[in-house]
């Protein structure tokens, strides 16, 4: 059984874009295009991973990041957020928010596997 | 939206980041030291490299990522920019923008041409005098690793044990001694808290950098200490013993949880 992902973001290439990347690695990936639609999508989808966007119209990415960490299935679930500030401050905010790690805009796919792969653990994809 | 759009935008992306890659470079001529310039550069080139690799253009992938090699390095004071250098570099954006006409009219380039450029990229980027290791594999070296979680570890969905399985996937893992010293009496223990630590032994041929990107979203850098048999990081475990089959009281197993995961019920939202 592989890990399921659950990608938020608003532009669809960049959906495309992950969505191809992780499938390509043997993970299960659905699509949110912002937060609102994500947090209704949670329960069918019930991700291993969540990765978020940060600038998101309706609810963005951190907002997310807070409403779901506030949920009791959710709790200790990874959530990495994608943003275009590489600074501390980014870090900080994210890591106050409940983030398990972020990734940098725009990423290599490498990259991307490498994180995604340490977040879920050896046993990400079955 | 279509690939073909997304291919256009790249294209149209590439341009702009050609031409500040080039007014960069000009501006290193003048000030070679500068780090907002080098910085500038350095993120052109990344950012090319990142785009052009997710669409598949093979050939400016490998070109930039040489590129972004050498000017990691001369980022990172490893390297000096002499004149030699910042004239390679100049040369190497007059190429940059012929790979990019090339993928453009789709038409392919000499593999071999390509191969020479890189050579000559990663030529430069290997001539510092005081140079430290190159990043590529190297010999095995023995690390000891002690981590101590931060108490929002796994409130922000980390897990010590999925730490470990990383460092696992970098070598071997010889030894784990879980550090319990934090551990409060039973009634006073949070099961949302993270108080367990370990330290361990790994043997690797990875460099140190690779080690330490295991812990990059750990958050706080005295969390972990890096050291060797001979310089064991400080409050080093006693003797090591055998890694545990089960894991100790009151630890997540990041496996137990996850399958625990997927047995649940779905909730709504």
């Amino acid at each position: 059984m592989s890990a399921r992902i659950l990608i938020v973001e608003d532009s669809p290439s960049m959906r495309r874009i992950v969505r191809t990347v992780l499938e390509d690695d043997g993970y299960e990936v659905a699509e949110s295009q912002d937060g609102q639609q994500a947090l209704a999508a949670l329960g069918h989808v019930a991700p291993h991973l969540v990765i978020t966007d940060v600038n998101m119209p309706e609810l963005d990415g951190l907002g997310l990041l807070r409403e779901i960490r506030s949920l009791p299935s959710y709790r200790f679930t990874p959530v990495l957020i994608l943003t275009t500030e590489s600074g501390d401050e980014m870090k900080e905010t994210g890591r106050a928010a409940g983030a398990t790690g972020w990734i940098v805009k725009p990423f290599d796919p490498d990259q991307l596997r490498r994180v995604v792969a340490q977040v879920l653990g050896a046993r990400g994809v079955a | 939206m279509s690939l073909d759009a997304t291919i256009q935008m790249f294209f149209e992306e590439a341009a702009d980041l050609l031409r500040d890659f080039e007014t960069g470079l000009l501006r290193l001529e003048q000030s070679p030291h500068d780090p907002d310039v080098l910085h500038a550069v350095f993120r052109s080139a990344h950012t090319l490299k990142g785009t052009s690799g997710m669409l598949g253009f093979e050939a400016i992938a490998r070109f930039t990522h040489a590129l972004e090699d050498l000017l990691a390095r001369l980022r990172k004071r490893e390297l000096a920019a002499t004149p030699a250098m910042v004239t390679a570099l100049l040369a190497s954006a007059d190429v940059l923008r012929m790979l990019i006409e090339r993928a453009r009219a789709g038409e392919a380039v000499d593999a071999g041409r390509l191969d020479e450029m890189i050579a000559a990229l990663t030529a430069h980027a290997r001539g510092g005098a005081d140079a430290p290791r190159p990043a590529a594999d190297h010999a095995v070296e023995v690390y000891v690793v002690t981590f101590v979680p931060p108490t929002d570890l796994l409130a922000r969905g980390l897990d010590p044990v999925r730490l470990l399985d990383a460092l696992e996937q970098l070598g071997e893992v010889t030894a784990v001694t879980p550090d319990l010293s934090r551990l409060p009496p039973l009634a006073e223990l949070n099961p949302e808290t993270a108080y367990l630590g370990f330290t361990c032994t790994l043997r690797s041929a990875r460099p140190r950098a690779a080690v330490e990107s295991v812990f990059e979203f750990v958050g706080d850098p005295e969390a972990v200490r890096i050291g060797t048999p001979e310089a064991p990081p400080p409050a080093a475990a006693p003797a090591p013993v055998a890694r545990p089959e089960s894991a100790p009281p009151g630890a997540w197993s990041g496996r137990e949880r996850r399958s625990g995961l997927d047995r649940r019920a779905v909730e709504p939202a």
